[in-house]
């Protein structure tokens, strides 16, 4: 693989839940050296699915995925060795202690650094010989994590790395991600369903919406593109907006309207007005990740 | 992977099957029906048949058999049928005062009658099964006149060896006198059969029969701690094959000796000689031997695969052909259903051995006809598929039928 | 690598392993307890009488339990592997799956015959002080058919665990519990297996397969 390749590549992506529902269709993205990527998306619109299908646990009904270049059906054990997984909910071998999963996990990588690992126990204050399973899962997102930076690989895949964690632990583990991400120019591909942690976190985002990709871009130019407009106007109810308006998931609360769209304010006020529609007081609001989010997926 | 995976759990499941589903069917339809009860009757010098009735809770159907005419004459009550073998139901016509004095110019009492009748059974189980090459071996003089358990074991690999029990040990003494008189008896090692009744609830103890390597027959027996052995000329052309001791009230014979061609000797006793059982052909790995001996007969009962034979011989008249009766097994609902279902079966056990291993067979063409309608729906179903898997499926389903065709419905190969 | 897999096999299934090997002597010390008690009662040449005509092994407690050890290792082995998943966890290690298998397999079949052989050992070392050694021969024939069972039931309940799916698991579970009724058709009847342990032999080996396919349908995503 040369540097300009991607890490992980997708190429007409298409899965259905068995021979139902269609999850995605036509999928692609790739995610390039050195870039976090978050997959983002409401329960069930396949971000676990996706990762299942990249590390090699789901056969996908059509399309390529290739992680360094290889096909994933066919990832040599050497470049399984240079990915870091977390599994959804930091799933660890419980039965061991926190000294004999650092022991064990360390015969696996060539680039082990147990100092990164132990830095975190040791903030973790619980004794070495404590058996995982009988561990918070704060603490066990700890461990989760130490392991992760411990193996010092070249692509990080996460799974939902916030679910069951409190704001705390949370934040802790998105800064030492972070940290530890841009420092040594890792790859990251993530998924998460607390949007708001992710802000700090993410170069890129795919926000997947039931059956479809809503947008694929960077954090900074979706904040900067997508835009949310208020404004107050004399009606009761709102006219249906065609695709080809841009205007996404308008909504109504007394007089105070409020849409989300890609396109330029006057573009806006120009579809406003071809359905009658006389806007006061339009305004552009500013827009978190997780606002653009919702803005783009809908609140239901 | 995936599809040896599929291949692999398909075929152990149409193992597996070929042996469970015959085996449901016979939980569903058990065959229990008895075997006639067949006696030689020295007052009427017929056979009397107690047939069963076919569900076996009614009264058996009990009537006589003419062997010189094969004809049935005459049916018979319970109490009839117990006048007509007064032998055998010695007990009930005592109780009723309708015991002759004489028949046929013999004394009839009960201790006459009891002193000359026993009764002898080889099942093959008792033959095919794994058994060990040490043999106990009995006093035959047991200073105190009561036979006592064997304290001493005989081996007979590479020459005989006397072991004492309590040391497991050898007893080289012993040991040295019996090899010196299997030596002396032209024994060639190892022994191929070996039987005795090791008992201590008999009334005397006749020892071993040996048949050793060279199909020689020896008989062996241990007296005050000594060997006693016998070499037993064998008629001309006579290979024995299986031995069987008796220790009977009358005293007659040593035992039963069971030959190559099917024939049966009985082992005269003091003189040695092998006296033929005419028209028997017994063959003890696979069938079933009863013999009634009394005062009068011998009936020979001998149960084959398909049908039973009785031959009657005359106790008083060196053992003269009296007659044969015959009878077919009928075929129950099981075997009747089961032909048309099952292209074939696989047990592990049988009825005739204690071994367990697996064996197929019940081979039956009338099956067929299922497994082609079997074979048709397969080839519906996977119409669709490539054209070696539809033909493989098809091909399979006509061989193995049902045992293959309700696996590839379970097992989902996606 | 090596090392590392078997000592995560090792944590799993120290435990039932050490209990197993307990329960095991213990049951080698009843069976040796009874035929002592047999030789004070009666006599041992009435125990050698039992074992040569009436086929009495004095083994019978053995019988059932190398198919309790072998199912109770194949639970403690592969469970926590499919507990949340933690498959995944292993099949991501850098080593190659199919070695992966074996591995685990190997681990917990030599558990197996490290309880089995001790305990084998320990009751032909008794019986050989007693008994001529075909005897000896004869009682351990009769054992091996069990001890086989027990790495059956193992393995059998390895592909069960290790299989993703509800319906297959149902449907390998049956096929188990029917190898192993074959296992124990006759019960009390010395050496009547010895026809049947190279079927066995090639039992365990097509069983050890059905733990590759378990994972080989994992990796497509055959899961609940």
């Amino acid at each position: 693989m040369t540097d300009n390749q991607a890490v992980i590549s997708v190429k007409n992506l298409t899965q259905r839940y068995g021979k139902g529902r269609l999850i995605y269709s036509g999928l692609n993205f790739d995610v390039p050296k050195g870039r976090i990527l978050g997959l983002l998306g409401k329960n069930g619109t396949g971000k676990t699915t996706t990762i299942n299908i990249l590390m090699g646990y789901l056969r996908p009904q059509s399309g390529e995925c290739r992680i360094f270049g290889e096909p994933i059906t066919e990832i040599r054990p050497e470049t399984r060795a240079r990915i870091a997984l977390l599994i959804e909910g930091h799933i660890q071998y419980s039965f061991m202690t926190i000294e004999q999963i650092e022991r064990f996990y360390s015969r696996f990588y060539p680039k082990w650094n147990k100092d990164a690992y132990y830095e975190l126990m040791n903030k973790l204050h619980v004794s070495p010989n404590q058996r995982i399973s009988t561990m918070s899962c704060g603490q066990r997102s700890q461990v989760a994590l130490g392991l992760i930076l411990a193996q010092n690989a070249d692509l990080l895949v996460l799974d939902d790395f916030s679910l069951g964690l409190d704001p705390g632990y949370r934040r802790l583990f998105v800064d030492y991600l972070h940290e530890f991400a841009k420092a040594e120019e890792k790859t990251v591909f993530m998924t998460s369903h607390i949007i708001q942690d992710l802000e700090r976190l993410i170069d890129d985002c795919i926000i997947l919406d039931y059956g479809k990709i809503l947008t694929q871009t960077s954090v900074a130019d979706l904040l900067r593109d997508f835009a949310c407009y208020t404004f107050t106007c004399d009606t009761d109810t709102l006219p249906e907006f065609d695709e080809a308006s841009g205007i996404v998931n308008p909504s109504l609360i007394r007089n105070e309207v409020e849409l989300y769209t890609f396109k330029p304010r006057e573009h806006v006020a120009h579809v406003l007005e071809s359905h009658g529609i006389s806007p006061s007081n339009m305004k552009r609001r500013e827009m978190s990740l997780e606002d653009a989010f919702i803005g783009l997926t809908g609140k239901y | 992977m995936k599809r040896f995976y599929y291949i692999l759990v398909t075929l152990l499941a149409t193992a597996v099957l070929s042996w469970v589903l015959p085996w449901l069917l016979s939980l569903c339809f058990p065959q229990n029906i008895a075997d006639p009860f067949v006696s030689w009757s020295p007052v009427n010098d017929r056979f009397i048949v107690s047939m069963p009735s076919e569900n076996g809770h009614e009264d058996p159907e009990i009537f006589d058999y003419d062997p010189a005419t094969a004809t049935s004459s005459e049916h018979y009550t319970r109490d009839q049928r117990d006048s007509l073998l007064p032998e055998m139901y010695v007990n009930q016509l005592a109780s009723k005062g309708l015991m002759p004095d004489s028949l046929k110019g013999i004394e009839m009492s009960m201790q006459n009658i009891r002193r000359n009748r026993w009764v002898f059974a080889s099942f093959p189980r008792d033959i095919n099964r794994s058994v060990p090459t040490i043999y106990p071996l009995m006093e035959s003089m047991p200073a105190r006149f009561e036979l006592e358990d064997p304290k001493v074991a005989l081996t007979m690999h590479d020459g005989v060896e006397i072991i004492d029990m309590e040391t497991n040990s050898t007893d080289d003494v012993r040991t040295r006198r019996f090899a010196k008189m299997f030596a002396d008896k032209g024994f060639r090692f190892p022994a191929k059969e070996a039987m005795a009744n090791i008992t201590t609830r008999k009334a005397y103890d006749n020892g071993y029969l040996i048949i050793d390597a060279g199909n020689n027959l020896y008989h062996l027996k241990m007296q005050v701690g000594r060997p006693s052995m016998a070499r037993i000329e064998l008629p001309a052309g006579a290979k024995p094959v299986h031995v069987f001791v008796t220790e009977n009230a009358d005293r007659m014979l040593y035992g039963l000796v069971s030959c190559e061609d099917g024939s049966l000797y009985g082992l005269e006793r003091d003189t040695y000689r092998m006296i033929k059982l005419p028209r028997v052909d017994f063959d003890p790995e696979h069938q079933r031997l009863t013999i009634i001996k009394s005062l009068f007969s011998w009936t020979i009962k001998n149960c084959g695969d398909k049908e039973i034979v009785w031959t009657a011989l005359d106790a008083q008249n060196g053992n003269k052909l009296l007659g044969e009766y015959r009878y077919t097994y009928p075929t129950g609902a099981r075997d009747k259903i089961e032909k048309w279902i099952f292209p074939f079966t696989t047990s592990f056990t049988s009825d005739t051995d204690l071994y367990v291993y697996p064996r197929v067979g019940n081979f039956s063409w009338h099956a067929i006809f299922l497994n082609a309608l079997l074979a048709a729906i397969v080839a519906f179903r996977l119409r669709k598929h490539k054209t070696g898997c539809l033909v493989a499926n098809v091909v399979l389903t006509l061989l193995f039928g049902i045992f293959i065709f309700v696996p590839s419905l379970v097992i989902r190969h996606q | 690598m090596y090392s590392a897999l078997l000592f995560k096999e090792w944590l799993k299934t120290r435990r039932v392993f050490f209990v197993a090997l307990i329960v095991s002597l213990l049951v080698a010390g009843y069976v040796i307890l009874t035929m002592n008690s047999h030789i004070s009662a009666n006599g041992v040449n009435i125990l050698w009488l039992g074992m040569i005509l009436k086929d009495c092994s004095f083994v019978d407690p053995v019988k059932y339990l190398p198919l309790a050890i072998g199912m109770a290792l194949g639970i403690a082995q592969m469970a926590p592997e499919m507990s949340h998943k933690r498959l995944k966890l292993t099949l991501h290690l850098p080593y190659p799956h199919s070695r992966l298998v074996s591995l685990m397999l190997a681990t917990g079949t030599i558990q197996l015959l490290v309880i089995f052989v001790l305990q084998a050992i320990v009751i032909a070392v008794y019986d050989a002080t007693i008994l001529p050694g075909e005897m000896v021969w004869r009682v351990l024939l009769t054992m091996l058919p069990w001890y086989l069972a027990g790495i059956c039931a193992y393995l059998c309940v390895s592909a069960v665990c290790l299989e993703g799916t509800w319906y297959t698991r149902v449907i390998l579970s049956l096929l188990g519990i029917t190898l192993m009724m074959v296992m124990f058709l006759k019960p009390g009847v010395m050496a009547a297996y010895n026809s049947m342990i190279i079927v066995i032999i090639i039992l365990i080996l097509i069983l050890a397969v059905l733990s590759f396919g378990s994972i080989a349908r994992f990796k497509e995503g055959l899961q609940d």
